[in-house]
C-alpha cells in the first residue's frame, strides 16, 4: 500500500467512524422522544387501581414497544354511574397511540350528556374517526355501570377476545352480544346490551395480543385457552400474569388487562 | 410462516387481489396505492379479494380490505367478494362484521367449467333465443338449486313463439 493509498483508508476509517457516532446519538434521540411519548401516554391512563364507590378497576398495559394503541379508561358519572372502556387501536406504535389519546378526549366530551348509551357513544366516535380521515380503527369494549343497582350496560364494537364474567360461583360467561368495528365502515349500528354484574363477580378484559401469547392452533382454539385461563384464576391479573409466558421481550403486540371487580 | 405478498391481476371487468401469506401492514403501502389504481381504472366493476393462501392479516390490513367495500359502494360497483377457505380469517371478517359488506366465500372460483369467458352474443335472433335457451338449461341441469331459479325463464323461452 502507498502512502497515498493509506491515507485514504486512515480518512475512510474516520468518516466511517463518524457516521457511526452520529447514528448512536440519532438512535439515542429517537428513543429519548419515544421515551417522552410513552411518559405522557402513562400519566393519561387513569389511577391504577380506580375505585368508585364499590368497585374497582385494575388493569395492565405492556407495549410491544414505547407506546401503546391499547388504551384503558374509566372515570365516574353523576347517579353512582361509573363508565370503563378498552379499547384497542389498529397497529402499534406512535401513531396508534395517537388515537388513543383522541379517543380519550372524545368520550370524555361525548358522556358529559345526561344520559350516556355505550352504544351512541360508538356511533358518535365511529362518525368523528372516519372523517378524520385517519385511516385507523379500533375494536371497543365500553361500558356504564350503576354502581348502586350493579345494571350494566355495554356495547361492543368487534373485540377479541370476547369479554368475560366470573361469577361468584367460579363459573365463566362471555358478554353477550355483537357489534361493528369502530372507525371503518360509515353505516356501522351499535346496540346497548345489558346486564346484572354478578354479586362478587368481576369482568375480564384483554385486548387481541393475549390471544398470541395462549398455547393453540387457531383463533378457536386460543379464545379457549385464554378463557381457561381465566376461569382458572378466577380473572386475577396478577395470578393471570404468573400464567404468561415471562419473556416479555418476544411479545409480538400490545397486550392489556382489564378487570372490574365488585367488592 | 411465509412472508406477506401480493397479488393482483385485471381480466376485463374484474379486478383480482390475492394476499399471500402473513400480511403485515408493512406492504399496506403498495396495496393503498394499487386500490387508487383500481378505483380511477373506469373500467373495473368487480373486486374479488383472494385470502384463500393468507395466513394471517393484521387489523391495518383489515382497514385496508373495508376501505375497498367502502369506496367499491360509493363508486356504485358490485359488492366486493372476498374468497377465505381459512377458517381462523373467516372468523375474524365475521367478528369485524365484514360480512355486510363483502361476499364471503370459501372457495375459490377455478375450475374450468366455471370460469368460462363468457361470448358475446350475435347472430339473428333466433340464433340468440337459442343461445340463452341452451345456457340456461345447463345452469339447470348443474343442480336443484339453479332448477328452480331458472325453470321460469327456460319456460318463457321455449313458450316465446319461434320468428319467421
Amino acid at each position: 500500500m502507498n502512502k497515498c493509498q493509506q491515507e485514504a483508508a486512515v480518512s475512510y476509517q474516520q468518516e466511517l467512524e463518524q457516521e457511526n457516532a452520529d447514528l448512536k446519538t440519532s438512535l439515542a434521540l429517537l428513543r429519548q422522544d419515544q421515551e417522552a411519548g410513552y411518559h405522557v401516554q402513562q400519566t393519561l391512563l387513569p389511577d391504577n387501581p380506580t375505585q368508585v364507590n364499590s368497585f374497582r378497576l385494575d388493569y395492565w398495559l405492556r407495549p410491544s414497544l414505547y407506546l401503546s394503541g391499547d388504551f384503558v379508561d374509566c372515570w365516574p358519572l353523576p347517579d353512582n354511574k361509573m363508565l370503563f372502556y378498552l379499547a384497542d387501536v389498529s397497529g402499534h406504535g406512535a401513531s396508534s397511540a395517537f388515537v388513543t389519546i383522541l379517543i380519550k378526549y372524545l368520550l370524555g366530551k361525548y358522556s358529559e350528556t345526561v344520559q350516556v348509551s355505550p352504544a351512541d357513544l360508538c356511533k358518535q366516535l365511529n362518525e368523528e374517526l372516519l372523517a378524520g380521515g385517519l385511516d385507523k380503527h379500533l375494536t371497543l369494549v365500553l361500558g356504564v355501570l350503576d354502581t348502586q343497582t350493579r345494571e350494566m350496560t355495554y356495547a361492543l364494537g368487534a373485540h377479541l377476545p370476547t369479554p368475560l364474567l366470573c361469577l361468584g360461583s367460579g363459573e365463566v360467561r362471555e358478554l353477550e352480544g355483537t357489534g361493528m368495528p369502530i372507525g371503518l365502515f360509515p353505516d356501522a349500528l351499535y346496540k346497548d346490551y345489558t346486564c346484572i354484574f354478578p354479586e362478587q363477580g368481576r369482568l375480564c378484559v384483554a385486548s387481541d395480543g393475549i390471544l398470541e401469547l395462549m398455547p393453540g392452533q387457531g383463533l378457536e382454539e386460543r379464545q379457549q385457552a385464554w378463557r381457561d385461563l381465566v376461569q382458572k384464576t378466577g380473572g386475577e391479573i396478577e395470578a393471570l400474569l404468573q400464567h404468561l409466558p415471562a419473556s416479555q421481550e418476544q411479545w409480538p403486540d400490545d397486550v392489556t388487562l382489564m378487570t372490574l371487580t365488585g367488592c | 410462516m411465509q412472508t406477506g405478498k401480493l397479488l393482483a391481476a385485471k381480466s376485463q371487468q374484474t379486478y383480482l387481489l390475492k394476499l399471500v401469506g402473513d400480511v403485515r401492514l408493512t406492504l399496506c403501502c403498495t396495496l393503498d396505492q394499487l386500490f387508487e389504481q383500481v378505483f380511477a381504472d373506469r373500467e373495473v366493476r368487480n373486486i374479488v379479494i383472494d385470502l384463500s393462501q393468507a395466513d394471517n392479516l393484521d387489523s391495518t390490513t383489515l382497514g385496508l380490505l373495508a376501505k375497498i367495500a367502502v369506496k367499491a359502494s360509493v363508486a356504485g360497483l358490485n359488492q366486493p367478494s372476498i374468497i377465505s377457505s381459512n377458517p381462523d380469517i373467516t372468523m375474524l371478517l365475521e367478528s369485524m362484521g365484514f360480512r355486510q359488506y363483502f361476499l364471503i366465500m370459501d372457495q375459490p372460483v377455478t375450475t374450468r367449467e366455471e370460469l368460462r369467458e363468457v361470448a358475446q352474443l350475435s347472430g339473428s335472433e333466433e340464433h340468440i333465443r337459442a343461445q340463452v335457451l341452451e345456457a340456461h338449461r345447463t345452469l339447470m341441469a348443474m343442480n336443484e338449486h339453479n332448477k328452480e331459479a331458472f325453470q321460469s325463464v327456460v319456460q318463457a323461452l321455449e313458450d316465446c313463439p319461434h320468428p319467421g
